[in-house]
């Protein structure tokens, strides 16, 4: 069995007093589509967050491709090769879709030469985006902007790309539209890390399902193995938690 | 007429400076800088300082100030606003209300209170088209025209200029994009700096130097920014060279001491009818 791309291990983070992701451990192993589902509360996006850098955990650790990345702030998370796509404010609304591109890239990758590939990389995955770079990004329908906000996050190749709630906000016409999208990146062969409130949707598409409730992680299973899971309320809710680890 | 509109704005393009300065540091840090009056100031004495007393020409002491504002503006940051990062902006408009007052009384603390004056020859004013004009506001027009491009260029062109306007747009994203937020700040520092101490010397070429004339400077320069819309750069030119022009005009009607109260009256009115500024598209914000 070959390491995982991403292992995290009693991972603890909060704010203020208390924790609210407590003792976190799984792992993500290379190329997949991993989805993380939980109740509301359960700590998805403080998880989230902790694992960007965008909150610095309080203990435990975070190894992305054998380097442990944990206590390292979210610029360089970025620049070890994090990719992240916020629920929302996931684009810069007041600069053009050309900038958001560029910004995307510049400060991450080091050769400037690799920049028209990886736009041309992001083109064939969203075409429409093409020819639209001078618009501004907040003039974007919210459909186009999580495509936006997508491609940027793509731009710097990054290994392991996560992403808040992909399809929230959206109608139910572009929900769809988005799993395919998250497909075809993942297709690109770029390891993907979600976190989903839409759970039949997103396990349509994952081969893992990590299951995080009251800020612990319940059990990590194949998603067929989720779906078809007698008793998801009990994963939820807790009762059977270390023996369905076992299970897993 | 002419000739007040050209008084306009020429001292449209003084306020224009540390506007620029005003907003730019609004848009990153999140904080109306009070004690931009001081930085002004303090950019002014640091030129008088390699002027007069160690001798060098005005244009390269002028250099040096910028250089010497920079780094007293970088100490300040790590000093003051960097324990205070993510402060509400109340905490740090207040502190900047210190930092004015202490950078104040360090110039009154080092070169006294007296007023100064550059060593330079004081040529007699050109007269062209029954417009009369003096060497001092050529000067300010080409310098103050050419930081403004240069600015400009900074912030649509380059990639630190970009990283500006995203760590002004979303600070957050700008942190998972790469972009290290403490050194965007520290340029944000050494603009305003080199902008100040540019105002400064020209204020100081023009008129006189003393303690306080930067403080006179606050006013004009907010209003010129909430005019322009707040943390809008280019609004904030458009702002300044208004506000100088209307003041310029309002001595016609007014006794001169009374310049200042125009720029409060133009920051009643615009909070009253325009809140979000001339330039301002209210921000998008969905």
């Amino acid at each position: 069995m070959t390491e995982p791309l991403l292992k995290v291990e009693k991972l603890c983070a909060g704010y203020g007093s208390g924790d609210i992701v407590k003792n976190a451990g799984f792992t993500v192993s290379e190329n997949g589509i991993s989805t993380i589902v939980g109740p509301n509360g359960a700590g998805k996006s403080t998880l989230i967050k902790a694992l960007v850098g965008l909150l610095i955990p309080r203990s435990g650790s975070i190894i992305l491709a054998g380097k442990d990345v944990g206590k390292m702030n979210a610029p360089a998370k970025a620049r070890a090769g994090l990719g992240y796509v916020p629920q929302e404010h996931n684009v810069f609304r007041n600069l053009s879709i050309g900038e958001n591109m560029m910004l995307a890239y510049e400060f991450i990758a080091p050769d400037r030469a690799g920049f028209s590939a990886a736009r041309d990389r992001v083109f064939d995955i969203f075409p429409d985006l093409v020819g639209r770079e001078s618009d501004l990004a907040g003039n974007l329908s919210g459909g186009q902007r999580q495509m936006l906000a997508f491609g940027c996050a793509l731009m710097p190749h990054p290994s392991l790309l996560l992403l808040d709630e992909p399809s929230a906000g959206l109608s139910p016409k572009y929900v769809e539209g988005m799993f395919a999208a998250v497909k075809a990146v993942n297709d690109a062969g770029v390891c993907i890390l979600m976190i989903e409130q839409n759970v039949r949707e997103a396990m349509a598409i994952s081969e893992t399902a990590i299951v995080l409730a009251a800020g612990e992680i319940r059990a990590q299973m194949p998603a067929r193995e989720f779906m078809n899971h007698p008793d998801i309320h009990a994963l939820y809710m807790g009762a059977a938690s270390t023996r369905q680890q076992e299970g897993a | 007429m002419l000739q007040i509109l050209l008084n306009g704005i020429v001292s449209g393009l003084l306020v224009a400076l540390p506007a620029v300065a005003l907003s730019l540091t609004y848009g990153v840090l999140n904080f109306p800088n009070f004690a931009i009056g001081s930085m002004i100031t303090f950019g002014a004495y640091i030129a008088l300082f390699f002027n007069v007393d160690i001798g060098v020409s005005l244009f390269v002491a002028a250099g040096l100030a910028a250089v010497g504002l920079a780094a007293v503006a970088l100490l300040i940051d790590r000093l003051v606003y960097r324990p205070l990062r993510g402060a509400d902006h109340v905490t740090l408009l207040v502190a900047s209300i210190g930092v004015y007052f202490v950078l104040e009384n360090v110039v009154r603390f080092l070169f006294g209170s007296d007023i100064r004056g550059y060593d330079v020859t004081v040529a007699r004013p050109h007269r062209w088209m029954g417009l009369r004009v003096n060497n001092e506001q050529i000067l300010i027009f080409v310098v103050a025209f050419l930081a403004m491009v240069i600015v400009w260029f900074i912030l649509m062109r380059t990639p630190f200029g970009r990283a500006m306007r995203a760590v002004s747009d979303n600070p957050d994203l700008a942190d998972v994009r790469g972009i290290s937020r403490n050194k965007v700040i520290a340029l944000v520092w050494v603009i305003a700096a080199a902008l100040c101490s540019t105002a400064g010397v020209l204020v100081g070429m023009d008129g006189i130097i003393d303690p306080l004339m930067g403080w006179n400077y606050v006013l004009p320069l907010f209003a010129a920014v909430i005019l322009g819309g707040i943390g809008n750069p280019l609004g904030a030119v458009l702002g300044a060279l208004i506000i100088g022009i209307v003041e310029e005009m309002a001595t016609l009607v007014l006794p001169t001491t009374y310049r200042q109260a125009v720029s409060f009256v133009i920051i009643v009115l615009v909070l009253l009818l325009r809140p979000h500024g001339l330039l301002g598209k209210p921000r998008i914000s969905r």
